[in-house]
């Protein structure tokens, strides 16, 4: 069976993560306030930057799209959307788990978590349209519009923390709080996790841009049938 | 520690399979 270069790029990718995982575990030295739990840190704030990647891919394909048509930035759209949720989704859950440990419970109502929410409802709400609607122009605009209006919820996630008073720590690795080998490990980490959000995109473009080739294959008849003929009298 | 791999085991498990599933299904739609 052959390899193709998709599949050479996921197999490069998860490499990548392997040695990201061997640095989180036998590289990065163990926290002396929470323990091990705190390894949870280098993929969960890897995940939420590779979302954010994902969201501004969104934003572009949208923005392309309203100006231009281009049906293929339509496609870049809807792959990171379906990526950045995924990464998302890792980051909810993997901040959830790390809190229950630290805090003592899952979840708290503070900005950040809720706008973090809020980012994952925005692009699953995304990811619902395009499902539900007619494939064509009218659903690539209303996606387009959501993608763009959605990021405005990107930086405020990101300043959250600083905006106003959370339970979820502010930024560590701008403000030096983090020692030389978990700097390394968590920079590491973020390569190999923007790497893994990449290689997904592609492989998610491709399988857009084979779908919508086959959407034009079997439904001819519905753009003939857009132009009706006149009525003989 | 459980929570520590609870979570490692999540994010595997949703990414690989995802990546798995996304491979799979472009094999597919590429055979066709």
């Amino acid at each position: 069976m052959r390899v193709t270069r998709y599949e050479g790029a996921a197999a490069g990718a998860v490499a990548l993560m392997v040695l990201a995982f061997g640095a989180i575990f036998f590289h990065a030295p163990t926290d002396w306030l929470q323990g091990p739990v705190q390894r949870i840190f280098y993929l969960h704030v890897s995940s939420a930057i590779a979302a954010y990647g994902c969201f501004a891919a969104v934003l572009l394909g949208g923005l392309v799209f309203l100006r231009n048509e281009s049906y293929a930035a339509d496609r870049w759209a809807r792959a990171g959307a379906l990526v950045g949720v995924i990464f998302t989704t890792v980051t909810l859950v993997m901040g959830s788990l790390w809190a229950k440990k630290v805090w003592g419970q899952f979840w708290v109502w503070d900005a950040r978590l809720t706008s973090t929410l809020v980012l994952w409802i925005i692009y699953s709400g995304y990811l619902l349209v395009r499902r539900l609607a007619e494939p064509g122009r009218q659903a690539a605009r209303i996606g387009a519009l959501v993608g763009i209006f959605g990021f405005v919820d990107v930086p405020v996630v990101h300043f959250s923390v600083t905006w106003w008073v959370t339970q979820h720590p502010g930024p560590v690795v701008v403000n030096d709080a983090l020692p030389p080998e978990m700097l390394a490990t968590f920079l590491f980490t973020m390569l190999c996790t923007i790497v893994l959000a990449a290689v997904l995109v592609v492989i998610r473009y491709r399988i857009e841009t084979l779908r919508d080739a086959k959407q034009v294959l079997v439904e001819p008849a519905k753009v003939v049938s857009a132009h009706q003929p006149e009525p003989v009298r | 520690m459980t929570y520590l791999i609870i979570a490692y085991v999540f994010a595997v498990g949703l990414l690989g399979g995802f990546l798995v599933w996304s491979l799979r299904t472009l094999r597919e739609l590429d055979r066709r």
